[in-house]
């Protein structure tokens, strides 16, 4: 640790070989975590890989591995070289490659039970890191002697590449991503040398290396600066012909073509796999092969991955990959046909399939949220919604337990919408209060707003008018939807509240969000475990925030620092109340925080606010669910926790896997 | 004839506007654009985006612009064979289309054939042998395949294959000559799996046609030269297949044209179904994700396939019926 003894001031210190834990009342990255194990002394490659060393084609091992590589303590056993990953993708580009071959960040997720808070970032491309005293300035060892797919050293000269060129240019970038910058001033990056990148921001930054742990972090190692200078104008004058000649609209086009990983095999990569036969080339299926100097290795030495090859076939018929499950075709299935309506067709299947089940647990905490609109654009719908006593009313009046019987077979418990109590920031009023269902308790809430009825029972808005209001949601995104919401109307009928389900095209529901055009939305419950990196039901934190879209757009718009005119704005957007704003800067001071702790006691805060202000209703926190390995797959992480964040299965380490028999 | 042919091919360019207005204008008209969809997606996966990224993003597709200029840039470019960019695949739509144009076109082109080779005899014998049980088995399953829709029998086709046969249908090809070379014996696994499609699209088709050959060919061989023929002595064969079918086969070729449009825009759905590499993925898929320029000029292309094949069966009527080809 040269390094940490030459910045002369106070830090906290990441890594594998310092582990933090002297340091008081600062995080510790060590606790949570498995100490890393000790990197091997000699190394094995897959036999396909040994010939083309032999061939003169590829340098050896240890030329081609850094001198320090990333060391990985297999899930089940060491494995063995050689195999393809059969699975299976909805259409091309869904995300979904991603998932299972990328994810190589500058730091990572931990694998295994993850709580997303900085305890659980790990170095990953960066051999170690380390945070200034109040969160500012993040410095990164990069492994001396790493290299990218095709052989070229990977260096600080790639990050320098990606924030000078494609963050700092106004052409490729007109708008600095908000995760890269403080109060609208952006990072500053340095290399002080070929292994050493700083990340100095204008202000702290709390959140920047969970951030960085996510999917928005793949950006800064995925762009090989060798390769794509070329396309880039600063380093290259002729991009605009070449762009015109291949019929691209500028240069900028062309750009993002070649650095495009999952379309263009051309681009080198830090991944386990590259694509050989990248998406759009063969409409039926895309094809990642070894990466030969890929920079992990299994405790025992082995370069990893040991699979040659992922097979993603292009299934777009949900029922034709459903099939292809059942008889055992895919290797590992996590997505798409693992759905709670399917377990028993799994289960009777597994023998004949030669498949196995696992637990799958979700970072959701709700299928179902339901938002009222509290920044109505109607006046008196408007008080309606946002008084508390209405929705504390309607909460009262579900009988939840009836609804988890008929519609999620029994599977679930009653649930508002608050962190999952696996999480450290699990609030017990946010998740449990006004889940009894209370007839008479329901009624006295009502009673309060909107105290009239009419010969039917049926509760008169302020206009004399019976009060009546939609729900609407995307019955072809969550088949649930329609089921919930059809017997939450029988409930509520019962207190004298009359509400229609509206089921609409997800792009349209999509329209009336941007334009507040709602009375109230139906979505699932993110956020469950990515507390403080997805707080959108906690507080108007972003623009899903449905129970308040205008009060969200103006907190992204810079509210807070008083940037902008309300009146001006060409999105719906209006000051938020005492309590949301009071959310809003604690939040903010969040950002401004590196200890963690501290993070977490602002957090609680936020969710108490949150409890207080009941935003929107739930209904059953989510069970877990299965996923599916075939017999002879092994290494997969099991449990398994899905989480988009984390880029599941990529962080539980998809380049262990291997197959027993094929 | 050669008049004929270049009036009707005139007479295909105001079609084709028409039909590239209207394609486009089509995928415009639900709500959002490709912003929407890129959205919430990222709704879903609990990632932020501000409304600044969106104006960025915005700016980088021309979505800014109104829907009129955007049709007539892509309509330009057309012209010059540039069709747009696929802002999913981030590539050049020309890039992406051929390859799955050609297999539609094989693939809707051999259900034709298929279709012609059986629907005629079938026709020709339940009509000759009229009430027979031979007849009454053919309008038993005629009238099943005309009730069945194709991706039902897909559906139901991959079920008998997975509960019987413990094997999945789709695709082309087995997974070890997806990447080959043409050879013989890559022809005979195309052939293996191509019979799948064929059966699937051709059923409805050969349905309907046997009907009217059936119909037309009673008809005729009810008139007063059939029976005059048959008292002269003419042999029974020579008498059915001379005159009577000749002129039966009239509607079964014209009607040929509007089978083959069902035949391509059935070949879509029946692609998804058993995820062929033809267009239907791809093109349902554009559709979702409201990627336009690729989904309008999926649409655009599958049109002039389904002009050029009417054009074809009108222009085979024309050889075939002198009364259509002399008259104005």
């Amino acid at each position: 640790m040269a390094m940490k003894n030459r910045l002369n001031r106070r830090h906290f210190v990441y890594g594998s070989a310092a582990v933090a834990s002297g340091l008081a009342g600062m995080p510790v990255a060590g606790a949570a975590q498995t100490p890393s194990p000790v990197v091997p002394g000699a190394f094995n490659e897959s036999p396909l890989v040994a010939e083309q060393v032999a061939a003169g084609e590829l340098p050896a091992v240890e030329e081609r591995l850094p001198q320090s590589p990333m060391v990985l303590e297999p899930v089940e056993q060491i494995g063995t070289y050689g195999g393809d990953w059969d699975t299976a993708t909805s259409s091309q580009g869904s995300g979904y490659e991603p998932r299972t071959m990328g994810y190589e960040n500058l730091v990572r997720w931990k694998p295994g039970d993850i709580t997303f808070t900085n305890e659980d970032v790990i170095p990953n491309v960066a051999e170690s890191f380390e945070v200034n005293e109040d969160g500012s300035v993040y410095t990164f060892h990069l492994r001396p002697g790493m290299k990218w797919s095709d052989g070229h050293p990977f260096t600080s000269d790639d990050l320098m590449f990606w924030y000078e060129d494609i963050v700092m240019n106004p052409d490729i970038s007109p708008v600095i991503p908000t995760w890269l910058s403080v109060n609208g001033e952006p990072v500053v990056l340095e290399a002080p040398d070929e292994v050493t990148v700083v990340f100095r921001f204008p202000g702290p930054n709390g959140l920047f290396l969970q951030r960085l742990a996510t999917n928005v972090g793949e950006q800064p190692t995925a762009v090989p600066a060798h390769y794509l200078r070329q396309f880039h104008i600063t380093h290259n004058p002729d991009v605009e012909a070449e762009a015109e000649r291949q019929e691209l609209a500028d240069w900028m086009a062309l750009f993002w073509q070649q650095a495009a990983w999952r379309e263009n095999a051309d681009v080198p990569v830090l991944f386990a796999w590259q694509m050989t036969t990248p998406i759009g080339d063969d409409p039926s299926r895309f094809i990642a092969s070894r990466n030969p100097y890929y920079w992990k290795v299994d405790t025992e030495g082995n370069q990893l991955p040991y699979l040659d090859r992922i097979i993603y076939n292009v299934v777009t018929e949900p029922e034709v990959m459903l099939l292809q499950a059942l008889n055992g075709e895919l290797d590992l299935v996590t997505d798409y046909v693992n759905e709670t309506q399917n377990t028993p067709l799994f289960f009777d299947n597994q023998e004949e399939g030669g498949f196995e089940m696992f637990e799958m647990t979700y970072t959701q905490q709700a299928r179902t949220v339901i938002s009222f609109n509290m920044v109505h654009q109607d006046q008196a719908r408007r008080e309606i919604f946002a008084n508390k006593d209405f929705r504390i009313g309607l909460s009262h009046a579900l009988d939840r337990q009836a609804l988890i019987d008929a519609v999620y077979v029994g599977q679930g418990e009653p649930y508002q919408v608050g962190p999952r109590p696996e999480s450290p920031f699990y609030n017990e009023r946010l998740a449990k209060q006004f889940t009894e269902y209370d007839f008479d308790l329901a009624n006295e809430h009502l009673d309060k707003v909107l105290p009239d009825k009419n010969g039917d029972g049926m509760r008169l808005g302020p206009d004399g008018e019976p009060f009546f209001f939609q729900i609407e949601f995307a019955a072809a995104f969550r088949s649930e939807w329609a089921a919930i919401l059809d017997f939450s109307a029988q409930y509520w009928e019962q207190v004298g509240i009359s509400m229609e389900p509206k089921s609409v095209e997800r792009s349209l529901l999509e329209e009336r969000r941007a334009g507040n055009l709602h009375d109230a939305m139906v979505w699932e419950g993110e956020g469950g475990m990515e507390v403080m990196l997805d707080p959108r039901w906690y507080f108007p934190h972003s623009v899903w925030s449905y129970f308040a879209v205008p009060w969200a757009n103006w907190y992204q718009q810079g509210g807070l620092r008083g940037e902008i005119e309300v009146d001006d704005a060409d999105i719906p957007m209006s000051e938020p109340s005492d309590a949301a704003r009071r959310q809003m800067e604690l939040f903010d001071e969040i950002n401004r925080t590196a200890d963690s702790d501290a993070q977490a006691e602002l957090m609680n805060q936020i969710l108490e606010i949150a409890a207080d202000e009941f935003y929107c209703l739930g209904i059953t926190l989510p069970t877990p669910g299965f996923g599916v390995t075939r017999n002879g797959f092994h290494n997969v992480q099991k449990p398994m926790t899905y989480a988009w964040l984390a880029q599941t299965p990529a962080f539980t380490n998809t380049c262990l896997y291997f197959e027993s028999e094929p | 004839m050669r008049e004929y042919v270049i009036r009707r091919l005139l007479l295909m360019i105001p079609t084709l506007l028409a039909i590239s207005l209207v394609s486009f204008i089509i995928i415009q008209l639900p709500p959002g654009d490709y912003l929407t969809s890129v959205i919430t997606s990222a709704a879903t996966r609990g990632e932020t985006i501000d409304e600044a990224e969106l104006a960025q993003l915005e700016a980088r597709y021309g979505l800014d612009q109104p829907m009129i200029v955007q049709y007539f840039s892509w309509l330009g470019g057309i012209v010059r064979g540039d069709f747009g960019y696929s802002f999913e695949y981030s590539r050049p739509v020309g890039e992406l289309i051929w390859d799955r144009l050609g297999w539609s076109f094989v693939i809707s082109f051999l259900s034709l054939i298929f279709v012609w080779a059986v629907a005629f005899p079938l026709g020709v014998f339940s009509a000759v042998r009229q009430y027979s049980w031979g007849d009454y088995i053919t309008a038993f399953f005629g009238f099943i395949g005309l009730a069945t829709p194709d991706f039902l029998l897909a559906l139901l086709l991959l079920y008998i294959s997975f509960a019987w046969f413990n094997q999945s249908v789709g695709g082309l090809f087995s997974p070890e000559f997806i990447d080959a070379a043409w050879s013989w014996a890559r022809f005979g696994d195309l052939l293996q799996h191509l019979w799948v499609p064929l059966v699937i699209l051709g059923t409805n088709g050969i349905a309907g046609l046997t009907r009217i050959m059936r119909a037309n060919l009673l008809d005729e061989l009810r008139k007063p030269y059939v029976t005059t023929a048959r008292a002269k002595g003419v042999s029974e064969a020579k008498l059915t297949l001379k005159y009577p079918v000749r002129i039966a086969a009239n509607p079964f070729i014209s009607s040929s044209g509007g089978l083959l449009a069902g035949l391509i825009s059935g070949e879509v759905i029946v692609a998804v179904v058993l995820s062929l590499p033809t267009t239907g993925p791809l093109l349902l898929g554009a559709l979702q994700a409201q990627d336009m320029y690729l989904a309008a000029s999926f649409i655009m292309l599958l049109s002039v396939l389904t002009l050029f094949g009417v054009l074809l069966s009108d222009i085979a009527l024309a050889w075939f019926d002198p009364r259509i080809r002399f008259d104005r």
